[in-house]
Order: C-alpha cells, then structure tokens, then sequence
C-alpha cells in the first residue's frame, strides 16, 4: 500500500458519460494487479470526510488509469482535473480477479463497473490468454469499445443502438454458446451497477458457471480501518475472521466475492 | 516535539493520539505512518463476545463529517488477547484499550481478561456512550450515578490508566464527568459522537440502516470545545479532547479549552498520517510563538 501524490497525465472524454484520467505513480503502477482499486482525494483541500474509491482500469510503464462518471461532488471535481496537477492517491487497495488462468474467463462489465474488468481484458490480452468480454450500456453513446463477436467482444445497449439489444445477459448468452467445446470451463469476472450485479451472479448460480463480481459501495478509509462499507453475505467465507463472516468489508475482504455468498 | 505531559507514569511526547474505531488495531495503515510517532494509540472497541456489527449501510457523509453506525463490530475479547495484542505490545507508543459492554459485568470480564495477560498495555479506555447499539454502553454513560458505580467497579480491577470516554448527548456532561472522577477514573475523554441522521429523499430513506447514528468530524469540532471547556471547569482529573481534529489549530484550540491530550479521528480515514503531519504542525507553530511545552497552555484561553 502506498500513499503518493499522483500527476495526471492525461485527461481523456471516453464517451458521453465515461472519463479516463492517467496518473503518474511508479508505485502504485507496479503493485496494481486487476481488480484493485485506489481511495483518492479530488483535491489537496478536499473538505468532505471521505475519499473517493476508483478501480485502477489500465497500467502500462509508471502509468495507471481510472474511468469515472460525474455523479455527485467528488467526481464533479475530478471533471475539473488537468493534466499536470497532483491527485493523493492511497493503493493498490483490496483483492484481486483470480482463477483465469485455469477456466475460460468471461468478462462482464456495465457503466464504471468496466473499469476493473477491462483491466483484467488487458493483461489476459497481453498474455494470450483467450477470453470473452461483454460490455453493456444503455445506448451506443456510452460505449467506448468496439462491437466485435468475431473478436470475442460483445457490446450490449438497453436501445439496440450498438451491438446486442438488451441487457449484458444477452451477452452472456452469446458468449456461452460460443464457448461450447472449449476444453477450460467457463468463469465469470464481473462488476457493474448493483441490478447488473445481481442478474449476472443469479446467471451464473443457476447456470453453474464459477463467478465473481466486484461491487461498489459506499466507503471512507479503504483499508479495513472504520469498518464503514460492510457487505451483508448470504454464506460464510471461512478465510475471513469469524466476526466478518456475516458482515464483510468491501475494502479489505473485497471488492471481489464470489456469486454465492452475495446472492 | 515541544510537548511533555505524564499521565499515571506515561510520558506522552505528542499531544496526538488515535481515537478509538479510526486506527483500527494499529496494523491497517502501517505502511504510511510510523505508529511509533503518534502520542498513543487507542484501540477499536472489544467486547466480550465477537460482534458482527450493524447492517449496511453503516456510514454516510454528511456536510464537514460523517455519519456512522457500525456497532461496535469486533473479534471479541479473547481473540483480541491471542491475535491482534502481541503485536501491539511491541509498540513503543502507549496503547490504549477501549472496552464496551452492556452490562456492568461484561465491562468487568474484560478487563479482568485483559489484566490477566499481564497486557504490557497503557491502560484502558472505556466507551460508555456508544450511540448505535441498542446496549452498547450508552445506559452507562447518560446517568452520573451508574457511571460512578461503573468507573469504581472497573477502579478496583486495575492499577492501569483508566479513561472513561464521555457522550454529549446528555444535558449535563459535567456532572457525568465528576461521577467518573468520583468513581476513581485517572482521566476523560470527551466527545464521543454526536447522535445524528440523512435521509436519501429520492428514496425517501434513511441513510443508515439503524436510521440515527453517530456523527463526526469538523461539524462536531465546536460541540466538542464547549463540552470539553464545561468539563475542564468541573473535575481535577486530566482530560483528553476530541471532536473534529484536523490541524494544529484545532489541537491548540482544545488545549486552551482545558484538555491535556487530544485525539484525531475521523481525519485519519482521509489522512492516515495525519497525527505526524499535525504534529509537525504544532512543533513550528511552538517554535514561532516561543512555546517551550505547548501543555503549558492548558486551560489558557483568555476569557472576556
């Protein structure tokens, strides 16, 4: 865990509602695996209590990058970041996506949600390993990737105007049929809105499939310190100490958990 | 750092502990501060059984703070003692013990638990205004008469330093504070959080699960001064101000109140080093003014 002043980069519009910003930090970079996150402050003189959790969605050299969407005071003043300026970051934080390796990853990401899961598309990309990723939006305007099944890459919208009509379920299930005869079975890595959330882990429970999804939440330190952003589970999670098996900590314990003990 | 004040035989060279349930058990940030440079370290509330704490959500931000109702989750005494004391034992910072119970005698069994392991800990702290557990202590620390009976129990198991951690949400929080000092308390802290509540009106919800919670922070900071003035001007024992810490200013502010020590809290969830930073703080504002021991100022405000 480290606590670095990062310079942003870059700022970049992604789509009408997504924003990538780029943030020097050799440390953080090279600790950062997918599926971590950072707690931020949107400014040096931030005045609201908290920080703000951002999923590291891409790191390449001393570089990582987070997406976000503006939706209330801290991310309305990371819209105002310009390149050059310092951003305190505090990461990598949380656990990580793991079993790729050993099944055939199928990615699932929706809105801001896409951040950590795109990441994980990026190294499973660099190291050849062969995967689906389906991204969903509520119109074509949200979208920053490209429509490509041919690539294993199916885009989703709520209005048909880009790729599958419908929900990322859609998806999935394209990306199921497809994957029929493959010798790795099926996982999937998912983390989107708290509906996309549910609908993808109660797939994946009545369809079998393994499945782990990031959620968000809210959340003060980050590090397992107020204990602010418990997550009630429907089962134990015997590595976790007894008295956090009902009420585990996204910070600490997550952001990742497996399908069954959230649904 | 300009600062010398003892307390039952423990020298503290900074003003600048950690409040209960913002450092968790001192392992969680270790990697962006040294623990060792904070004025002492006082642990999350034990009890003694495990609590999983209160439904999410558990925490809200509110304007200049927070709200929070996590309920006291913790391992429980026992595995306090076997897992998480070792390590604290190997700090050189004074560590504090914060106990919470629902009744008198679980108070009492902690501690006595606690003392049996020869805890080479500071002393204890004891949370006797917990706002968001149905019995989480509050009872205790609302009435003089069973704070008094409470603090004096807890007196005749332990030579340790033996805080009692004050409510504001009482009428008179001086009289609550002379019934721990009657009781044999060797000093106070006050304030712990103020019981507060949000409501999401899109939802028409409350923001916490238990609907009120506690709340912290620089909103609360100018509660916390007066109730801590008010106390200073009623007992003799030393007393440790807390409340909406975020810089120096803030600390020398408590201090002309009337405190000894200060703790920070809900800063460090934004600004885990924040004890070392403010303690930087005060150490070049002590030089400026000429403060050779800024405890000397205890008490100094200069009334009208």
């Amino acid at each position: 865990m480290y606590q670095e002043d990062c310079r942003v980069t870059a700022v970049r519009q992604r789509s009408d509602t997504l924003w990538e910003v780029c943030l020097y930090s050799p440390a953080i970079s090279a600790a950062g695996r997918p599926g971590h996150f950072v707690n931020l402050l949107p400014a040096a003189d931030w005045g609201p209590a908290m920080r703000r959790p951002m999923s590291i969605a891409a790191v390449s050299g001393d570089i990582f990058r987070i997406l976000f969407k503006v939706v209330g005071s801290g991310t309305a003043k990371m819209h105002t970041w310009e390149p050059g300026q310092l951003v305190d970051c505090i990461g990598p934080l949380g656990n990580t996506w793991t079993g790729y390796e050993r099944h055939f990853p199928i990615l699932v990401g929706g809105g801001v949600g896409l951040a950590p899961v795109w990441f994980l598309d990026q190294v499973l990309t660099t190291t050849q390993i062969q995967h689906f990723f389906i991204a969903g939006a509520r119109t074509s305007g949200e979208h920053f990737l490209k429509h490509e099944p041919h690539r294993g890459i199916w885009l989703t919208t709520d209005d048909g105007s880009v790729g599958l009509s419908g929900n990322v379920l859609k998806g999935l299930e394209a990306a199921i049929v497809k994957i029929q005869g493959e010798r790795r079975t099926p996982k999937i890595f998912c983390c989107g809105p708290p509906a996309m959330n549910r609908a993808v882990g109660k797939f994946a429970l009545k369809a079998g499939i393994p499945c782990d999804i990031s959620i968000e939440t809210i959340m003060a330190c980050g590090t397992g310190i107020c204990q602010g952003c418990a997550i009630e589970l429907r089962q134990a999670v015997p590595e976790l100490p007894p008295y956090r098996q009902h009420y585990a900590l996204a910070c600490k314990d997550g952001p990742i958990f497996k399908a069954e003990v959230l649904f | 750092m300009r600062f010398h004040f003892s307390l039952n035989g423990i020298s503290f060279n900074s003003p600048l502990l950690v409040a209960s349930g913002t450092f968790g058990f001192g392992d969680e940030v270790t990697d962006l501060i040294d623990i060792n440079q904070l004025g002492g370290l006082v642990t999350k509330s034990i009890t003694l059984h495990p609590r999983e704490g209160n439904p999410p959500p558990r925490i809200a931000e509110t304007p200049a703070g927070m709200l929070n109702s996590i309920g006291l989750a913790n391992p429980g005494v026992d595995s306090f003692i076997g897992e998480i004391l070792p390590r604290l034992k190997a700090l050189k910072t004074p560590v504090f013990v914060n106990i919470a119970g629902s009744t008198l005698q679980e108070y009492v069994e902690v501690l006595d638990k606690l003392e049996n392991t020869g805890a080479a800990v500071a002393g204890y702290e004891i949370n006797i205004s917990c706002p968001n557990v149905k019995q989480g202590g509050m009872a205790f620390g609302i009435d003089p008469h069973t704070t008094e009976r409470l603090t004096g129990s807890l007196r005749k198991q332990t030579d340790k330093c033996l805080i009692m951690k004050l409510s504001p949400n009482v009428t008179h929080i001086e009289e609550i504070a002379a019934a721990a000092e009657a009781g044999g308390a060797d000093a106070l802290s006050a304030i712990n959080t103020v019981v507060g509540m949000s409501i999401d009106v899109e939802n028409r919800t409350p923001r916490l699960h238990t609907v009120t919670g506690g709340l912290s922070g620089a909103a609360i900071k100018p509660i916390a001064l007066a109730q801590v003035y008010k106390i200073s001007q009623a007992v003799g024992i030393p007393l440790i101000g807390l409340g909406g810490i975020s810089n120096h200013k803030d600390v020398i502010e408590f201090i002309l109140a009337g405190a000894d020590l200060v703790q920070i809290g809900t800063i460090n969830f934004k600004q885990p080093a924040a004890a070392v930073r403010i303690r930087g703080e005060l150490e070049v504002w002590c030089e400026r003014n000429n403060i050779a021991n800024l405890h000397d100022l205890k008490g100094e405000m200069i009334t009208p």
